[in-house]
């Protein structure tokens, strides 16, 4: 096989277990079906270029990710302004915990159970309303569960600021799942 | 118990938590963390919640590439 045949099928072999994960993260980027195909083979076809670059032995998934992102950022939303430097409380990421203690469910529901309904819909919905910088943050860690060191290569933002976003990302996910938990009447608030 | 394999307090272990779960601490905390848990009601029941929590996020929102769309991205590689 002549050189430019290995790189094609290795790349290949590398790339397409991927693509439905990475259609999944454009979908969510895009919010559209065409919009998120045409943004998964726009990557492929930027990492294939660039691929005399990814050096062998080191993480592919999060280098074509990385392409991906970036693809996604220039398209299809503007550059985003710095992150607002709101203060942020040290526990937000267990505000919904933290409600639930203290509130009384229905039937008496116990937190577990209430997890069980809010399953599906509400944590979708509440995906697509969070800001795109905290879905995308959540999308890496939580759902392809990429490393704090990934995610920092991957957005080129440092480590500690992957973890500061991710809490408050996590933080104000959890202040619209205790809404629509609300909502539903899986509990009753008290205030 | 020696100096090395010191107990984690509460507020240490739910500090721990989220990194704990990305499998983000080192061993050595992962197996201090362990000995907490098993031994402390409060904070076995903040990290299954938190566990499952995680996992629910996770499964709400995986999308699935269509056969189409692969078909397309290898016809694209074709020569
Ligand atoms: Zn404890």
């Amino acid at each position: 096989m002549r050189k430019e045949e290995i790189t094609h099928e290795k790349f290949l072999e590398l790339a397409m277990p991927l693509v439905d994960s990475l259609y999944s993260t454009a979908f969510r980027m895009t919010g559209k079906k065409m919009d998120a195909e045409d943004l998964v083979q726009e990557a492929l076809l930027k990492a294939y270029g660039a691929f005399d670059r990814f050096q062998e032995g080191t993480n592919f998934k999060a280098w074509i990710f990385k392409i991906l992102v970036n693809a996604g950022i220039s398209n299809y939303r503007k550059k985003s302004v710095r992150p607002q430097t709101s203060s942020y409380d040290e526990f937000e990421e267990y505000y919904l915990y933290r409600k639930l203690n203290k509130t009384q469910s229905y039937d008496s529901l116990n937190k577990f159970d209430v997890l069980d309904e809010l399953f599906g819909d509400d944590v979708k919905k509440s995906l697509e309303t969070i800001s795109e910088q905290f879905r995308e943050i959540i999308i890496l860690a939580d759902i392809e569960e990429f490393s704090y060191k990934e995610i920092a290569e991957i957005l080129e933002i440092p480590i500690g600021t992957v973890m500061s976003r991710l809490s408050r990302a996590r933080g104000t996910l959890q202040k619209l799942l205790w809404e629509f938990a609300k909502e539903n009447g899986y509990v009753r608030s008290k205030e | 118990m020696n100096e090395k394999t010191e107990m984690l307090n509460c507020k240490e272990v739910i500090k721990k938590l989220y990194d704990f779960l990305a499998d983000e601490i080192t061993v050595e905390d992962v197996l201090k963390f362990k000995t907490h848990i098993e031994k402390c009601g409060h904070c076995n029941e903040v990290t299954l919640f938190h566990k499952k929590l995680k996992e629910i996020v996770k499964n709400s929102t995986k999308e699935t590439a269509s056969e189409e769309l692969k078909r397309r991205i290898l016809a694209s590689f074709e020569k």
